[in-house]
């Protein structure tokens, strides 16, 4: 009798081991799916004002081949950069960035 | 068996339809002054309010610890690197985690397209969660290759990959080695002493050195298709491959009790107390269906979200790189506890890989019996 009321002890404790285990394994889970936040970027670089409200840092002039300002990396000659859209593409036009929350 | 298969087929399939990131609308997060954004191909050509370009901005991907690491990088016209957000991970919480702490995107401030963007020579290894950082790295040396190439017309040639052996990789295959001749001994004491120098081998070497046992996210990983770079992984191959090969060929486990650094571990423990393992048969089905679905929940989950890192529940990084949250220290200390009454407690009730070798013994045995009506067909005929 005293070994039955053992046995049972025994397999109480090793069932509430058990549940015990698969709630923190729930809590483990819930935890990583929480933490889904992409890492929004820790880097950023800072940027002039233009005098108009927008940041900027080099801008290379509109135009039908547009080519780098004078300070940044000369092409080699010959070479256009290639940015034109392709047909049938559509320019996603975004928000101002008036508020800069980077 | 049936209708776990059928459950993680369906996963795989959804996690199939449901992956992908449209990276156009986060451009302005990495370049300032965008206006609006042209796609040519995979560059992304942003453009300020008068139609100047203010950058130029693509995707690069690869491979880190639980799959692919995507980011989206920002250059100005001047070569220089403007931002760098990572768009999608399926990395381990904690790993990731330590790769925002350490800074390492913060890092690229002030490199250009023209630098070797290499981790240990310009930007900084991170500690601890190696696999993830060279991802995220190489991801951006991706991105940032298809932007000087297409935008800038700076073509970087690609980097010569060279296969990388080292220490790891041949202790992993000397404790194969170790369990495969241990099985074979005849020898009750030799058998012993192999397996008990092949546990403290893996404890020390694979858990406290390396922090690389094998886990659920690498067996999600393969199942989703995001396979590392063999050059710079091969002890991802050969842990994985080695294990699945010889439980297929020789329908014997030589993983688990040879030399898992965790079940050595609890091994000890139960050494010390002289814990005996405990499987009482009215609970025995029951036990084992609960591991079992553990298991599937882990893998389904992983495979419908392509997200391994996150389905892993296994303490193993908690104990041998002592990192983790509150509830997973919790959970190891449990189970250490436990070990003292019990022998290997989570290795005969919790583990989610023993049903994943029980699987595939099973897919062995099945295919076995397959194969031997088929030849009894063909010779009654």
């Amino acid at each position: 009798m005293a070994q039955t009321k053992n046995e049972r002890v025994k397999q109480g404790l090793l069932l509430a081991f058990v549940i015990v285990s698969v709630v923190l394994v729930g809590l483990i889970w819930a935890d990583g799916l929480v933490e889904d936040v992409p890492a929004t970027p820790s880097y950023y670089r800072g940027a002039a004002d233009d005098g108009q409200g927008r940041a900027v840092t080099a801008v290379v002039p509109a135009g039908d081949t547009p080519t780098p300002a004078a300070a940044a990396t000369p092409h080699r000659p010959g070479e256009r950069p290639q940015e034109d859209a392709q047909d049938g593409d559509e320019p996603l036009i975004l928000p101002s960035l008036d508020d800069d929350d980077a | 068996m049936v209708l776990a298969t059928v459950l993680l087929v369906a996963a795989w399939v959804y996690g199939y339809l449901k992956v992908g990131t449209d990276a156009a609308p986060l451009v302005n997060e990495v370049l300032p002054g965008v206006a609006r954004v042209e796609e040519n191909g995979d560059l992304l050509i942003a453009r300020d309010e008068a139609g100047n370009v203010a950058g130029y901005a693509a995707v690069g991907e690869a491979p880190g610890y639980g799959g692919p690491i995507t980011v989206l990088v920002g250059v100005d016209p001047a070569g220089t690197i403007t931002g760098v957000r990572v768009v999608t991970q399926r990395e381990t919480p904690g790993f990731f985690r330590l790769i925002r702490q350490s800074g390492l995107l913060a890092d690229y401030d002030q490199q250009t397209v023209r630098d070797p963007l290499l981790l240990g020579q310009d930007l900084d290894a991170v500690s601890g969660a190696t696999t993830s950082a060279e991802g995220v790295a190489n991801a951006v040396r991706t991105a940032v290759r298809e932007i000087a190439a297409t935008g800038l017309n700076e073509p970087r040639p690609p980097e010569p990959k060279s296969l990388q052996i080292g220490v790891p990789e041949l202790v992993l295959v000397l404790l194969f080695a170790a369990g495969y001749v241990g099985h074979r001994l005849r020898n009750g004491a030799w058998k012993r002493r192999v397996r008990w120098e092949a546990l403290l081998s893996g404890m020390i070497m694979l858990g406290f050195v390396y922090t690389a046992p094998l886990t659920i996210t690498m067996i999600i990983s393969l199942l989703s298709g995001y396979w590392p770079d063999w050059h710079n992984n091969l002890y991802w191959y050969l842990l994985i491959g080695g294990i699945l090969f010889v439980t297929t060929v020789d329908s014997k486990n030589p993983y688990c009790y040879w030399f898992c650094p965790f079940g050595a571990v609890q091994e000890c423990l139960s050494a010390v107390s002289g814990a005996k393992p405990y499987r009482p048969r009215r609970l025995r089905q029951t036990l084992t269906w609960v591991q079992r679905g553990l298991a599937v929940i882990a893998i389904a989950m992983g495979l419908a979200l392509r997200r391994p890192g996150v389905a892993g529940y296994e303490p193993f990084a908690t104990l041998f790189d002592l990192r983790g949250t509150a509830v997973e220290w919790i959970f190891l200390a449990l189970i250490l506890v436990v070990s003292l009454a019990i022998y290997r407690p989570f290795c005969h009730y919790l583990c989610p890989l023993d049903p994943v070798v029980d699987f595939v013994a099973a897919g062995r045995r099945w295919g076995k019996e397959l194969v031997s009506q088929w030849r009894r067909q063909r010779t009654s005929a």
